[in-house]
């Protein structure tokens, strides 16, 4: 996701949870909707999602059921589940606390951070 | 493009350190999605497609970073012991065959040097001034 990769683990599970609790996604959609909707500042490789997902649906949060389109091809498209419901809203808090927790240390320092970069 | 498409899935299924079904599952998915890709742009290159899912080798590294690392130590145990396993049996065959060879060597070395080995039948033999045994007189 994003040039470098420095996220927390769980992000882009709450991510892709909270596309697919509006509607059934499948990977190329989630993909797409990942990009559009941060404005291409976050793109997230298929390599990357696909364990995701699996993960998630292995686990019980997701389900999956497969459409097919033609060709001996398939869609697989992905449903949240309650457990994902409750996991998305504890994820949220816990990105939500750790926003806070990152603030306070960043936030007093962001001008010394901004004036070094106009500095550079 | 099918050509194309078909090398690019060639190519991550070698690359890609998981299960064979969990192989096969992100391979076919990644084809379903990827036909979606080109609905969308019919027009779409080699470089287009790499953008938009990356490379055989980007999508190997970041599914590796993805999976589970149970599951990969399993996979690399696996690997591991299949790789002992050829290499032990390459070994003893390589010393059976040896030892064979050094048998058979022996034998060759006598043989080039005129000496031939044959196997021997002892027969039990009769004295020569022993009384012929009798032959049976059957009488009608």
């Amino acid at each position: 996701m994003g040039k470098r990769d420095y996220f927390r683990k769980g992000t882009i599970e709450m991510v892709v949870l909270s596309l697919i609790s509006e509607d059934d996604l499948y990977g190329y959609q989630i993909a797409q909707a990942i990009t559009e909707q941060s404005g291409g500042t976050i793109t997230i490789q298929m390599g990357s999602l696909y364990p995701v997902l699996y993960k998630l649906r292995d686990d019980g949060y997701i389900s999956e059921r497969q459409v097919p389109i033609g060709n001996r091809k398939f869609r697989v498209y992905y449903h949240i589940e309650q457990s994902g419901k409750e996991l998305l809203q504890d994820l949220i808090l816990e990105h939500d606390t750790f926003e806070v927790g990152l603030s306070k240390i960043i936030a007093p320092r962001r001008t010394r951070h901004q004036e070094d970069r106009f500095n550079e | 493009m099918n050509d194309v498409l078909k090398q690019y899935f060639q190519e991550i299924r070698k690359l890609l350190l998981c299960d064979e079904k969990q192989k096969n599952r992100c391979i076919a998915e990644l084809d379903a999605d990827i036909s979606s890709f080109l609905e969308s742009k019919p027009n779409a290159t080699l470089d287009d497609l790499y953008a938009a899912f990356g490379t055989p080798q980007s999508i190997a590294e970041s599914f590796l970073e993805r999976v589970d690392p149970e599951q990969l130590s399993h996979k690399v145990s696996a690997k591991r012991k299949i790789a002992f396993g050829v290499i032990a049996t390459v070994i003893l065959l390589a010393i059976a065959l040896g030892i064979t060879a050094c048998l058979y060597a022996e034998d060759l070395h006598d043989f080039f040097s005129g000496y031939y080995v044959d196997d021997i039948e002892y027969f039990e033999t009769v004295p020569s001034n022993a009384e012929p045994t009798p032959s049976p007189i059957i009488e009608y």
